[in-house]
């Protein structure tokens, strides 16, 4: 078991889909978040060459709107992730550097009435690498 | 209130052995004998991929990137 914290970056193109389905693209809005994770990760095999971990914890999600028609927005969001990875080379906690391959899936608390508090519900997949000491 | 005093003072309390045993005053196992063990095992890591987010607004380009501090315990 091991406690970790961590800090991401997330950059978005984004477009807006519509409730009957049809989507538009704006190019110049542009969604750059700084996610604030920190959480417990459970290792159950930590000296087999190939390792699954669990993760889950709290985040704070602070967002950055930008565009060119519109003024800029900043939104900032709480809310939690659970993930699954594996991890592979440099076996046991005293290895020293392992690859990593990693999916989380965020949860943000969802704001009534916040009409600018878009959820950052979602997931992501990353590869990584560890280094221990 | 007076739980969360009681878990300060439990934190203080093992803030007070882990300074002790670091800085040689506390043997090993001294530690031992007061059920305290002090040997985690660090890590610095970063990853990098993509993301992809729900609700009425949809990604069409997006990525992650990131690093990670933590420690076994």
């Amino acid at each position: 078991m091991s406690g970790e914290v961590s800090i991401d970056f997330q950059v978005h193109d984004f477009e807006i889909e519509f409730d009957d389905g049809t989507t538009v693209y704006f190019p110049e809005i542009e969604r750059e978040t700084v996610a604030l994770q920190a959480g417990l990760d459970f290792m159950p095999f930590p000296e087999q060459p190939v390792r699954p971990d669990l993760i889950g914890g709290l985040g704070y999600y602070y967002s950055r709107y930008t565009s060119d028609a519109f003024p800029s927005e900043k939104v900032g969001e709480t809310g939690y992730f659970t993930g699954l990875g594996l991890e592979a080379f440099g076996g046991g906690w005293d290895g020293h550097g392992s690859l990593t391959v990693e999916a989380r899936w965020l949860f943000t608390r969802k704001e009534r009435f916040a009409q600018e508090s878009i959820r950052a519900d979602g997931y992501s997949v990353s590869v990584g690498f560890r280094v221990k000491f | 209130m007076l739980k969360y005093m009681r878990r300060l003072r439990c934190n203080l309390a093992s803030l007070v052995l882990a300074f002790a045993f670091l800085s040689g005053t506390l043997s090993a196992e001294e530690a031992e004998d007061r059920s305290f063990s002090f040997n985690p095992v660090s890590y610095v890591g970063a990853r990098a991929g993509f993301i992809e987010l729900e609700d009425v607004a949809t990604t069409r380009a997006a990525s992650t990137s990131g690093s990670r501090v933590g420690s076994s315990f």
